[in-house]
């Protein structure tokens, strides 16, 4: 056994010299921006030299103690000798554990040398720091040494852990890295676990570093490792195919368990208001009266479209910076459809527009941009309660016959909201149209869209209602001075507030036009806009008609 | 060559590639699955995707490398040579045949990934009035470059056996450090630098010419290179001790361990350096319940910031409500850039000369620590603002300046502030200023001081503790803790806005900024001519470290442009005036970079 260590030192020790001042170069150049940056602990340094270097110098470790042996065949010399099968496995796992340890203590002592003089290093917290390394070194290590046993195939085993951690993140498991995986005991900086040790740690790396040993020992026992000898011997194309297909299709299903893993409900400590079909929350107390309202439409509609569970929806107060009284949250939930709410905004309008949003989020968000899905989600709600300021806002129209998009692209959401109420309500087997466009729930993708248009077949058709012309004319668009000075917007006589948007130049058109920035220029004849020539954006202008209970907009000017 | 001999070679080349078929089919038929029910194709327009060409040219360029280098140099190092020189065909033709089947498979590869994307756009055409059909057909001509430059590297590549993947990834790693160094490699560098990323302007996508030009002309290179190997003087390359195979095998490990060990040798440059201030002698002084560690050069200032420290902790305890004293090592010796002191978690790091407030300031995130528990931390994107707000205002209270801060009446003033927008940091910093939280929660803890005092501030702390483990959102977060400490989230909400807005009223009249961009400079005017000095503030993207921020002062009505500090195709920029030797900003804007 000695011979085998003595042999084992001779044939890797340059090696591992030479790995380990790779090593120690990481770990110096870790000092220097610890130093440079004046970061809390320079303690740091070594372990996040441990904790990111350190694998490749235990992969590198182990490939020349397990791998090499094996590929110069120096493993069927071994085998020939009188050495024990023990023997034979426990002399390089545990010579290549006292290199890696030996590797990841100079780096600690080395660390803890200079940090003595330059912070407080209380041994307490040193020998905490080595419980912690050495929890990792051993799981690492013992992994890597099962895992070299499986011949050509450990790259390809690497590979598929690597995407299973990464998989793993945000699926069912919160955090793997500190939770369930075998770097736990290093997964947060060591100055954040100084006070509070992560010694929950040691079960996952227990398990791990178990793993790893009968993985070794496995693969060593089974019929003479016979399996091992096979790993190893040169491979054919087609195995090799073989490698390249399970990676790719590793890679493929990757995202998977993102994916189908049920979301963890980020709302779901606010009560829903009572009923039956619909789960509303109310993130405050003065959206709590609309959050009764939107309920209670939603029940009326789900009645009518045959749908038991519309999907959920937060109502967020907020008074500030929209420009309308309802904007969807940037951040998304993808349990939840997020709405900021103004209260102080008319009542039924609110209540009109959150339903819209959750009628659009049943068709996977995807019937905004199909013709007649858009009208019927835009009118519905205000088709199935009386609306006083209805006739008032249709005459401010002089095309009733254009698509809704056009419409509000030309007029804004208010106006072309009222010619989509008309149009529902008018619409023949309105209950049949409802059912096919939103009894079933629709996810993202190409399918669910070609099922949406599927669905809303003729529908453009049968919402075209003859409506007489709008006698009163809307606001004129913006005009725009490009100059050295940069753009400035000429606003309209009436106009009190200017839409801008900074389009993103992959969306350039009006898509992303929902959620302008809006400008106060009541009294003023021109603005400054903080854009650039080069940048495309739209402009327009509007103003708040109490008749209409509403805003009358101009038409987008694009550049 | 007989011409019915070339099917067979075809076939024959085709063959020895299964497993790179096998691969670049599965992998593209897999992403095109995952596009398939990817949301944001539908929801936006398709050219979302190929403006990120970068890393698609990086994954066809690998896999085409992958193709080259299976091609010629093997035949070699596995001694087929001599077998294919018995066959009835020149070498020049086997080469010929060898380069076309190695290439069908990049150019099937991007085939199939254009068909994807033009069927996508056919089905899903995004936004009316968009036309992703150029901007696909272009991306994907820019692909089949990196594709056909992967392949002919890894022919060049195979005749240096394994060695050539690392002097291909090693190139492609001191590439992507050039182009950071130098910027205007950036479009010439694959994977790590901009090349096939499309760059437009005024909605037109575009990519520069010279690049591709570039690619081409070293693929024509190395292919004929290779060829002119093939036919002969390759086996001298590849036997085993060949004086080449040597040469790149010492130049690749060699410059990878030069630059490794270089790095190395600089950071223990700068420790030797450092080494008489690291060795200087630390006096330490111990308290009851604190480790002062300090330089003996500043003891007047750190006698006077940590005077009766036992007494002040526990008086910071008492208005945090934490009744049970913390232990704690306290280091006056130094802290990082932008950081008058941080705690760690397990000590005080600050600066040499911290006053007495950093100290309170520090020992408050202490105090909430201990109350609150280590999983608050993963609540932080949410709770920043209450976290400083209460150091702060515990701290201000130390310093016998309690109130509301006048910047924080200007902040609000300038521009309304959201509570959506404050319960999540992440939105926060990629829309206002970074530092404006610490003075909007001291006023938030002046507005929650009314509804219960020291009560409900531990309750908070405790409850935001209780919920740490949780993915939950920001104002649910808010809302759960206010339920659960017996007040209401809108009234103190509204109670903030109140104290903000009387506070408001006492200041001047603050400047209405407007900003332009002019060529490379950005023009700011103060409309209103309050009189306040101006400033700008650059950062290269959004997620930009704080550190990296550029500050300059407006002179003239322009700032320019800190060019050499903004390599990306766009930058950020916040106007802003100075105000109690501080700044208030405005929002960031996003400019495409002049």
């Amino acid at each position: 056994m000695i011979a085998l260590l003595v042999k084992s030192v001779v044939q890797h020790g340059v090696a591992f010299a030479f790995a380990l001042v790779l090593l120690l170069s990481v770990l110096s150049t870790a000092w220097m921006v610890v130093l440079g940056q004046e970061l809390p602990t320079l303690i740091t340094a070594s372990t996040a030299t441990i904790y990111y270097a350190g694998p490749l110098f235990v992969l590198y470790v182990n490939e020349r103690l397990v791998a090499a042996d094996r590929l110069e065949g120096t493993s069927e010399f071994l085998a020939a000798l009188p050495l024990t099968l023990v023997h034979r496995l426990a002399v390089p796992w545990a010579l290549g554990l006292a290199v890696v340890a030996a590797a990841f203590e100079l780096c600690l002592l080395a660390t803890a040398l200079v940090a003595s003089r330059r912070e407080g290093l209380p041994l307490s917290w040193l020998v905490q720091i080595h419980v912690q390394v050495g929890l990792f070194t051993l799981a690492w290590h013992t992994l890597a040494f099962g895992v070299a046993h499986t011949g050509r195939n450990r790259l390809l085993v690497w590979w598929v852990f690597l995407l299973l951690v990464v998989g793993l993140e945000g699926s069912w498991i919160t955090n793997p890295w500190r939770s369930v995986l075998w770097m736990a005991p290093l997964a947060d900086p060591v100055e954040h676990t100084r006070s509070v040790p992560p010694w929950d740690a040691v079960v996952p790396v227990a398990l791990w570093t178990l793993v790893g040993a009968l993985l070794a020992l496995a693969l060593e026992t089974w019929r003479g490792g016979a399996l091992v000898a096979r790993w190893y011997a040169p491979a054919t194309a087609r195995a090799r195919a073989g490698r390249v297909v399970v990676g790719m299709v590793a890679l493929g299903v990757s995202p998977l368990p993102g994916e189908i893993a049920p979301q963890p409900d980020a709302w779901s400590t606010l009560p829903a208001v009572p009923a039956v079909r619909a789960e509303v929350r109310a993130a405050g107390r003065s959206v709590e009266p609309i959050a009764a309202e939107v309920a209670s439409l939603l029940d009326r509609i789900g009645q009518e479209a045959g749908v038991d569970r519309w999907p959920g929806v937060v109502l967020h107060p907020t008074s500030r910076g929209l420009h309308r009284h309802v904007r969807r949250a940037v951040g998304r939930s993808d349990t939840n459809l997020v709405l900021l709410v103004d209260p102080s905004g008319p009542r039924p309008g609110i209540v009109r527009d959150v339903v819209r949003e959750v009628l659009l989020r049943q068709t996977g968000d995807l019937g905004g941009d199909v013709p007649g899905v858009d009208a019927l989600i835009a009118g519905l709600p205000g088709a199935l309660a009386p609306d006083p300021v209805l006739d008032a806002r249709l005459a401010w129209v002089d095309d009733p016959a254009a698509p809704y998009a056009d419409l509000r692209a030309e007029h804004g959401q208010d106006i072309a909201e009222a010619v989509a109420v008309a149009r529902v309500r008018s619409l023949a087997d309105r209950p049949a149209w409802v059912a096919s466009v939103l009894g079933r729930r629709r996810g993202v993708g190409v399918p669910s869209l070609v099922a949406v248009r599927w669905s809303a077949r003729g529908l453009p058709d049968a919402l075209a209602a003859t409506l007489q012309p709008g006698s009163r004319a809307g606001l004129a668009p913006p005009g725009l001075e490009i100059s050295d000075d940069g753009v400035r917007a000429r606003v309209p006589a009436g106009a009190e507030v200017v839409d801008l948007v900074v389009l993103d130049p992959l969306q350039p058109v009006p898509g992303a036009l929902d959620d302008p920035r809006p400008l106060p220029v009541r009294g003023r004849d021109d603005l400054a806009l903080a854009v650039d020539p080069r940048q495309a954006y739209a402009v327009r202008v509007r103003r708040w008609e109490p008749a209409i209970e509403g805003w009358v907009a101009s038409a987008w000017v694009v550049r | 060559m007989s011409p019915r001999a070339w099917p067979a070679l075809l076939v024959k080349e085709t063959l020895a590639l299964v497993p790179h078929w096998v691969g670049m089919v599965t992998l593209i038929t897999l992403f095109g699955l995952v596009q398939l029910f990817d949301g944001s194709l539908t929801l936006g327009a398709v050219s979302g995707r190929v403006s990120a060409g970068a890393e698609a040219a990086l994954t066809v360029f690998m896999l085409a490398f992958a193709a080259g280098h299976a091609t010629v140099g093997p035949e070699f190092y596995a001694d087929h040579i001599e077998m294919l020189d018995a066959l009835p065909v020149r070498r020049v033709e086997i080469f010929v045949a060898k380069a076309l089947a190695s290439l069908a498979p990049v150019v099937v590869t991007v085939g199939m990934s254009l068909g994807w994307d033009l069927s996508s756009s056919w089905v899903s055409p995004g936004a009316p009035g968009a036309d992703p059909f150029g901007e696909i057909v272009l991306a994907h001509g820019l692909l089949l470059v990196a594709g056909v430059s992967g392949w002919a590297l890894g022919m060049l590549g195979s005749w240096f056996g394994g060695l050539g993947w690392g002097v291909v990834l090693a190139t492609l790693v001191f590439g992507g450090m050039a182009a950071i160094i130098v910027p205007p490699m950036r479009p010439y560098v694959v994977g790590f630098g901009s090349f096939a990323s499309l760059v437009f302007v005024s909605r037109e996508a575009t990519h520069p010419i010279e690049p591709v030009v570039f690619w081409l002309v070293l693929s024509a290179m190395s292919v004929m290179v290779s060829g002119l190997l093939f036919l002969g003087p390759g086996g001298a390359l590849t036997r085993r001790g060949s004086l080449a195979t040597g040469a790149v095998r010492v130049g690749t490990v060699g410059c990878l361990t030069v630059v490794l060990v270089g790095f190395g040798g600089i950071g223990l440059l700068g420790l030797l350096l450092r080494a008489p201030q690291l060795l200087e002698p630390i006096a330490v002084e111990r308290t009851e319940h604190f480790r002062i560690l300090y330089d003996p050069d500043f003891v007047a200032q750190v006698v006077e910031a940590t005077d009766g420290i036992d007494a002040l902790s526990a008086r910071i305890g008492e208005q945090v409500g934490n009744p049970v004293p913390v232990e704690l090592d306290v280091e006056l010796l130094g802290a990082q850039q932008n950081h008058a002191g941080v705690f760690t978690g397990g000590k005080l790091r600050l600066q040499r000369g911290a006053d007495r407030e950093v100290v309170a300031h520090e020992l408050a995130h202490a105090h909430a620590f201990a109350v609150a528990g280590p999983a608050a931390w993963r609540q932080r994107k949410h709770t920043r603002f209450f976290d400083e707000g209460l150091a702060s205002w515990v701290a201000a209270r130390v310093a016998g300046k309690p109130g509301i801060p006048r910047r924080a009446a200007a902040i609000h003033a300038l521009d309304p502030v959201q509570l959506d927008l404050l319960v999540e940091d992440d939105r926060w910093i990629a829309e206002r200023d970074i530092a404006q939280p610490y003075p909007l929660g001291i006023v938030f803890v002046e507005a929650l001081d009314e509804a219960g005092g020291v009560r409900v501030r531990s309750c908070v702390l405790r409850e935001i503790g209780a919920l740490g483990h949780r993915e939950i959102a920001g104002l649910a977060l808010w809302v759960t803790v206010a339920d659960r400490c017996g007040f209401v989230l809108e009234d103190v909400f509204a109670r903030f806005e109140r104290l903000l807005e009387d506070a408001a009223a006492d200041l001047p009249p603050l400047p209405e900024l407007e900003a332009s961009l002019q060529g490379t400079a950005l023009r700011v005017v103060d409309r209103r001519e309050a009189g306040f000095r101006l400033v700008c503030r650059f950062r290269s993207r959004p997620d930009a470290e704080v550190g990296t921020y550029e500050h300059v002062d407006v002179v003239d009505g322009r700032c320019e442009l800190p060019l050499w500090q903004l390599p990306e195709e766009t930058f950020g920029y916040q106007v802003g005036f100075r105000m109690d030797d501080d700044a208030v900003f405005d929002r960031w804007v996003e400019a495409p970079t002049p």
